[in-house]
């Protein structure tokens, strides 16, 4: 059953974005003429280096940020990839997904502390939630306010914890086999769920960056 | 004329069909169960093997028979059925592997697993070219009766010999006679004797046995000659000249004759320091959960057969929440197996952990009753050593889980016919090659030691116009090359013949996993890098040889140095993410709580607003 629901969850998701961003394409350029594409597909790339004229936290807390997304690559790669074709997790896939467990999770505590404050809920917030949660023709006030990446990432932020826990505590002598089953469910169901959410998430900030460069000029 | 015929047919069917309805509902008084659950007294006539009574002051005693005595009350064609009685016939269902017979000869430097059941890697008494009656000569010591011992001898000569020794029937007091009395050393000594039909009278302590058939001539008449002479102890028959017996369903001593097991690791004066099986310790018996209906099918521990998984390890100790739960029985521990993921019971056997002795950097020599025949006190200790047992051996098994096992190399002279290994008799080789096979070689290591020269010069006798001549031992196999070199390489029928290990049962307290992931996951344990050496009478430059038991588990060498040293980095794994929870968890509480602050304050200010 979990391998249909990580197929179907995933398949949704990206079908989902690609959806989205039919419907509220980034910028004001003809969505389908083929520059505008690679532009963007070039700005996508310089997105994940840090920039020279960045403080030092910042830049340090760029690289934190996509030393996470190389490890949360990582994990659902061998997390989930095994799953869709029928196996389980073993072997050096277990080896590199335990590797990279701990790093991610380091990464995502930093990302929480350092971006706390920026994703914080204040009054614009409230000001930018149109009349009737409705949509207008110029775009998606869901992705393109920041209202949705914040909500994404205090989403993320606590769904980090059971997802790192129901693994960390199955390595200690507290639960038995049936605890264990749960906590390896447990941990299934919510690395899904992060996954899951963490893909829109990922797919909003993009969004978001591309319209800030643009408006920038 | 024609209805005469016709009735008299008629009639033949019909008396016919009743007298078989008749048969086949037959009970002896001891078959079946009324449920009664106490211990039915046991004394009866003896009779012998034409259905004599024996009395206490007849003249001439003869030896009890079995199948006349016991099977007055029980159906003695049925017990023959039974696991234990049953090994000769191919048509049975072999079950897992389990401990053969081994053939072992000094000089030949043969040790080859025998068994007629169909288990991989074993050859039946038939492909070695061993009689029934030879069967008996080699096996005697501990072979419970019935099977190899009632068969009709072909030979000639064995025939002859038949005569005089008689047929070695089912000994049913050797596991249901629970008398101290009760000697199977005495039935081994009567089995090297060749006095078959005496074996339960004299071990059964109720008379003294004396003469030995294998010594008297061919032309002994056991009918009329006087050779082996039965006395009854007088004070046995009661005033009806009825005997009693203490039968009960089988007593661990009992069992133990035939299924000990002495790790040589130990030194004799120490064995007293060793302890039982934790169930025997605990108070339970061999045969509550080694169980048999009337056909004496004993059931071996095993889910694939018998009553599935009720009488296993499972079985007692695992509940399996149905309604009506038939799952943890006999008031068993269900063990929590706290910290231990579930993938080690999909890889690994209960035994694995909890059963044999705990695993060591070198697998020790064990020896097992009936292989090496031990149990047999006085004179007619035999003092075995090969084949060489190793134990615990941690290896895959057939149901693709790794657990403990015994294990030996087999070592062979045979005949490659395609990839079939045909073994050659240790005798047929001796006739061809006992000149180069020399018996006063001196034993190294109980092997008598073979070089590639004398492999060479035996391959080159043996060898046969439609068969290529072939020598196994030590895992490999040796033939001829181009040439007349001697080549080396592996073959299937090389590899080692193992056997599940059940017991002895370890406590939880000595079980693997109670040092929690350190037991086996470092890269020098001893479960994945302990050593089993590769036993073979094969001297080469390079010495003993062994082999790692991650080989013998069909794991990854390096994959498994690699993932048992990742164990090093459990623990800042651990804190990391435990650190880092706590930080996101804190974060994120100050935020809930500065919103709760938030609204709050919002509240205040409406209201402030509608004063």
């Amino acid at each position: 059953m979990f391998r249909w629901f990580s197929i179907i969850g995933f398949a949704s998701v990206l079908i989902g974005i690609v959806l989205h961003h039919l419907l509220f394409p980034c910028g004001n350029e003809p969505r389908f003429s083929i520059k505008p594409r690679i532009n963007k597909k070039v700005h996508l790339l310089a997105m994940l280096f840090p920039e020279k004229k960045l403080r030092l936290h910042v830049k340090i807390h760029k690289l934190v940020f996509l030393l996470g997304l190389l490890s949360f690559s990582v994990l659902v790669m061998t997390g989930f990839v095994p799953l869709v074709f029928g196996y389980k997790l073993h072997g050096y896939l277990l080896m590199i997904h335990a590797t990279f467990a701990p790093v991610f999770i380091g990464c995502s505590a930093i990302i929480v502390l350092f971006g706390a404050g920026e994703y914080a809920f204040n009054k614009k917030d409230a000001e930018a939630i149109p009349p009737g949660f409705r949509c207008s023709g110029e775009g998606c006030w869901v992705t393109d306010t920041g209202i949705g990446a914040k909500v994404g990432f205090w989403l993320l932020a606590a769904m980090a914890l059971p997802v790192t826990l129901t693994m960390v505590l199955s390595m200690l002598p507290l639960f038995g086999t049936e605890g264990q089953e749960f906590l390896y469910d447990a941990h299934r169901w919510s690395a899904l769920g992060f996954g899951l959410l963490a893909i829109i998430e990922l797919y909003m900030l993009i969004r978001m960056g591309i319209r800030k460069d643009l408006n920038n000029g | 004329m024609k209805n005469v015929v016709l009735t008299f047919i008629i009639v033949c069917v019909l008396s016919n069909a009743i007298a078989g309805s008749v048969v086949g509902q037959t009970e002896l008084i001891g078959d079946g169960n009324d449920g009664n659950r106490s211990r039915p007294v046991h004394r009866f006539e003896l009779f012998d093997e034409n259905g004599v009574q024996i009395r206490a002051n007849g003249k001439d005693s003869k030896p009890f028979s079995i199948e006349k005595t016991c099977g007055q009350c029980h159906d003695y064609q049925k017990i023959e059925q039974g696991w234990h009685f049953n090994g000769h016939n191919p048509q049975v269902k072999s079950g897992r592997s389990g401990q053969p017979w081994v053939l072992t000869d000094s000089r030949t430097r043969t040790q080859i697993p025998v068994t007629a059941r169909n288990w991989a890697g074993t050859y039946t008494p038939e492909e070695l070219g061993i009689s029934p009656w030879e069967f008996l000569k080699t096996f005697y010591s501990h072979f419970p009766g019935g099977s190899y011992g009632q068969m009709s001898a072909d030979n000639p000569d064995e025939a002859i010999r038949q005569e005089i020794s008689g047929k070695y029937e089912i000994n049913c007091l050797a596991c249901h006679h629970s008398s101290p009395h009760e000697d199977q050393s005495m039935a081994a000594l009567q089995a090297a004797r060749q006095n078959y039909r005496w074996i339960p009278t004299a071990s059964s302590g109720k008379a003294v046995v004396e003469g030995v058939a294998l010594s008297l001539d061919d032309f002994f008449d056991p009918e009329f000659d006087k050779g082996i002479e039965v006395s009854y102890n007088k004070d046995v028959f009661d005033a009806d000249d009825k005997v009693f017996f203490d039968i009960t369903l089988g007593t661990n001593d009992r069992c133990y004759f035939c299924h000990s097991n002495h790790n040589l690791d130990v030194s004799e004066d120490r064995v007293w320091t060793q302890d039982e099986d934790v169930h025997l310790n605990s108070g339970l018996n061999c045969i509550d959960c080694h169980r048999n209906g009337d056909d004496h099918m004993i059931t071996r521990g095993v889910e694939t057969e018998g009553p599935g998984k009720s009488l296993t390890c499972e079985g007692c100790h695992l509940g399996d929440h149905t309604e009506m739960p038939e799952l943890g029985r006999l008031g068993s521990p269900k063990p929590l197996h706290r910290g231990i993921p579930t993938i080690h019971f999909e890889k690994l056997t209960c035994t694995a952990c909890h059963s044999g002795t705990w695993p060591q950097q070198t697998s020790s020599r064990w020896q097992t009753a009936r292989i090496h025949k031990t149990g047999l006190h006085g004179k007619h200790d035999l003092k075995i050593t090969q084949p060489h047992v190793y134990a615990p051996v941690l290896m895959k098994g057939t149901d693709d889980k790794i657990g403990p096992y015994k294990m030996f190399w087999p070592a062979y002279w045979g005949l490659a016919m395609g990839e079939k290994i045909v073994p050659i008799p240790p005798k047929q080789v001796l006739e061809k090659a006992g000149s180069v096979l020399d018996a006063d070689v001196d034993k190294i290591d109980d092997w008598r030691p073979l070089t590639m020269e004398k492999i060479q010069k035996v391959l080159l006798l043996l060898g046969q116009e439609d068969s290529r001549p072939v020598y196994i031992a030590g895992g490999k196999i040796y033939q001829l090359g181009a040439e007349g070199k001697i080549t080396s390489g592996s073959h299937v029928a090389a590899q080692p013949y193992a056997w599940p290990l059940a017991h002895d049962v370890r406590p939880a307290e000595q079980s693997l996993g109670v040092h929690l992931c350190k037991d086996c996951h470092t890269t020098d344990s001893p479960f994945f890098f302990g050593n089993v050496e590769i036993d073979t009478p094969v001297r080469t430059e390079a010495g003993a040889q062994f082999v790692e038991m991650v080989e013998l588990q069909g794991v990854d060498r390096l994959y498994m140095r690699l993932f048992n040293a990742s164990f090093v980095f459990r623990p800042i794994l651990k804190i990391v993410a435990f650190a880092s929870c706590c930080l996101i968890g804190l974060v994120v509480l100050a935020y809930i709580l500065r919103a709760v602050a938030a609204i709050s304050n919002a509240c205040a200010e409406g209201s402030k607003k509608d004063v």
